[in-house]
């Protein structure tokens, strides 16, 4: 007889067998050890006599209604920030719309009226991402509505994390409907910039007053910047000249990222301001 | 050292540009289930919603556990330690009502799956959604959502649980089971709920606030809101140009309350009359 032979699973080996709670690889030994093993079958059979009936029956019955329960939304397994964050379909929808609407509304513009689609372009871009962030701070987003309002994770991190995802889709969108007009990838600074810049200072005034209100003066003064760059120019002058645009000069994009660093830094110092989630 | 009370209110004040819904209140309140009776705009929401740390108030202090909403850090150890169930919650439709409760679970920071999971069905079958959990809110009845509120509020066995008119939609047998389970929080916890019946108050209140026009009436146990009215309400043939308050009982009589003539035929007051009297006498002084 080998040494082989003569070894036995532990007690402690079975019991956690018996309670499903032995790793795979562990389990795969024991199960072929018990295939040949009348005493360890025994020192089995007897330690799950000796449990509990009624444990065992929670057990089993736990496990069952933990696969029951795994209806796949909206949180499939552990949980982060991310997926709760993710876990509200009525801002997944709302990001949605606004993307599909920047990109048919400058496919659309660029198809039927060329030369007002690069004005179109540059008003809409930066204004998407404001958009969205607005969208991630109203409290109707949230699956639980008001209920959700007194939990912890309410204000803080979670809308700032939803702003970011919303925002940050919407700036993809942006990017996919910059392919119907002549912007280049140089002329990145033209939108990308002014979209963070608005978006950053509209989570940060927001930690004081409602976001719409915000966004709302943001994208009529945007508006304007645009409406007078573009506005009594020759059409073909406006088609491709972003060389004038305020936005393309070295001095305003080093002022657009410093806005968005202040502004950022501001939004997460004052995370926990949101007047959205605790009103006034 | 005297233990720090679950709610401590110093002069609190909220209104709504020229109408106050909290004036000046000074309270405060420790375990067990304390109930707020008064008409509608009477200040009952805005004050839950002040103690549930979503509505910032204009002046005086509010301390929970002896922690302030304001700052954010005390805030948040104060909603670790609440259950809040507002009046409309705004559930979204499509969810199941385990899934709901689930996701507000996460939002409780309850983040182990299992624990969490357990914990959503204990809820769920405290407010007797068991077998309803997997159907979605959209083809739940009002009364059935509103469980589904509440057993929210119920997750993770809150020290506070703030609940505005948690027995809206509820048929009796629910309402009983709520009873059960409020007062079951109330034993070890404090429950602070807003209702507008007087027979809820009655069965399971240890305390009871009046409030009208966001002042507080009446203080104390419900027995006590009842004596108030003692020798004060008398039944009669046909109303009672004396009585401040009369009206019509099911069997028929006049019930009156305020100061009863000579002779009148004076009764045993119930919480009812008590809660109209104080109330009647506001209206009368203001």
């Amino acid at each position: 007889m080998t040494a082989v032979d003569e070894w036995h699973a532990s007690d402690h080996e079975l019991e956690r067998y018996a309670k499903h709670t032995i790793p795979t690889f562990a389990r795969a030994s024991v199960e072929a050890h018990l295939l040949t093993c009348d005493r360890c079958r025994s020192t089995l059979s007897t330690a799950v006599a000796a449990a509990p009936r009624e444990a065992q029956t929670d057990e089993t019955w736990s496990r069952i209604a933990d696969r029951i329960d795994v209806t796949g939304r909206p949180l499939r397994s552990s949980t982060t920030g991310l997926q709760v964050s993710t876990a509200s379909p009525q801002l997944m929808f709302a990001t949605l719309a606004v993307a599909l609407g920047v990109i048919v509304g400058v496919a659309v513009a660029s198809a039927t009226a060329p030369r007002a689609s690069l004005p179109l372009f540059v008003m809409l871009a930066p204004l998407a991402p404001v958009i969205g962030a607005v969208l991630a701070f109203q409290t109707g987003i949230d699956p639980a509505g008001q209920l959700s309002s007194a939990t912890p994770l309410a204000s803080g991190r979670l809308p700032f994390l939803r702003a970011a995802i919303s925002s940050g889709a919407a700036i993809f969108a942006v990017a996919i409907a910059s392919l119907f007009v002549p912007v280049g990838l140089a002329d990145v600074g033209v939108w990308l910039l002014p979209g963070l810049a608005l978006t950053s200072l509209v989570v940060a005034i927001s930690t004081w007053i409602d976001p719409k209100r915000v966004a709302l003066g943001l994208a009529v003064g945007w508006t304007v910047v645009v409406g007078t760059w573009s506005w009594g120019r020759r059409p073909r002058t406006v088609k491709l000249d972003l060389g004038d645009f305020a936005a393309q000069r070295t001095s305003m994009q080093l002022l657009l990222v410093a806005v968005t660093l202040c502004s950022g830094t501001i939004a997460f110092a004052r995370r926990d301001e949101l007047p959205v989630w605790r009103s006034r | 050292m005297s233990p720090v009370p679950a709610i401590e209110l110093t002069a609190l004040s909220k209104c709504y540009g020229s109408k106050v819904a909290v004036g000046d209140l000074d309270w405060s309140g420790g375990q067990g289930v304390i109930g707020l009776l008064g008409p509608n705009g009477a200040g009952k929401s805005t004050l839950l919603r002040m103690l549930a740390t979503v509505l910032a108030q204009d002046s005086g202090s509010i301390r929970v556990f002896g922690l302030d909403p304001a700052v954010a850090d005390e805030r948040l150890a104060i909603r670790r330690r609440l259950g809040y169930l507002p009046q409309e919650a705004g559930l979204y439709r499509s969810f199941t009502a385990f899934d709901l409760v689930d996701y507000v679970a996460v939002l409780k920071e309850i983040t182990d799956r299992t624990v969490r999971r357990d914990e959503v069905r204990r809820v769920l079958d405290d407010v007797g959604m068991t077998d309803d959990m997997h159907r979605r809110i959209r083809t739940l009845s009002g009364g059935m959502q509103r469980r589904v509120a509440l057993a929210a509020a119920l997750l993770g066995r809150p020290d506070l649980l703030v609940l505005d008119e948690p027995s809206a939609g509820l048929d009796p047998d629910q309402r009983l089971r709520l009873r059960t389970v409020l007062s079951d929080v109330g034993q070890r916890g404090t429950v602070v709920l807003s209702t507008h019946q007087t027979d809820e108050v009655a069965a399971f209140c240890q305390r009871v606030l009046v409030l009208d026009r966001g002042r507080l009436l009446f203080d104390g146990a419900p027995r006590d809101l009842a004596t108030r009215a003692a020798g004060r309400v008398w039944v009669s043939e046909s109303p009672d140009p004396g009585a401040v308050r009369s009206w019509v009982t099911g069997d028929g009589d006049i019930r009156n309350i305020g100061a009863p003539p000579t002779g009148a035929s004076v009764v045993e007051p119930t919480l009812d009359d008590g809660y109209l009297l104080v109330a009647t006498e506001q209206d009368v002084r203001a």
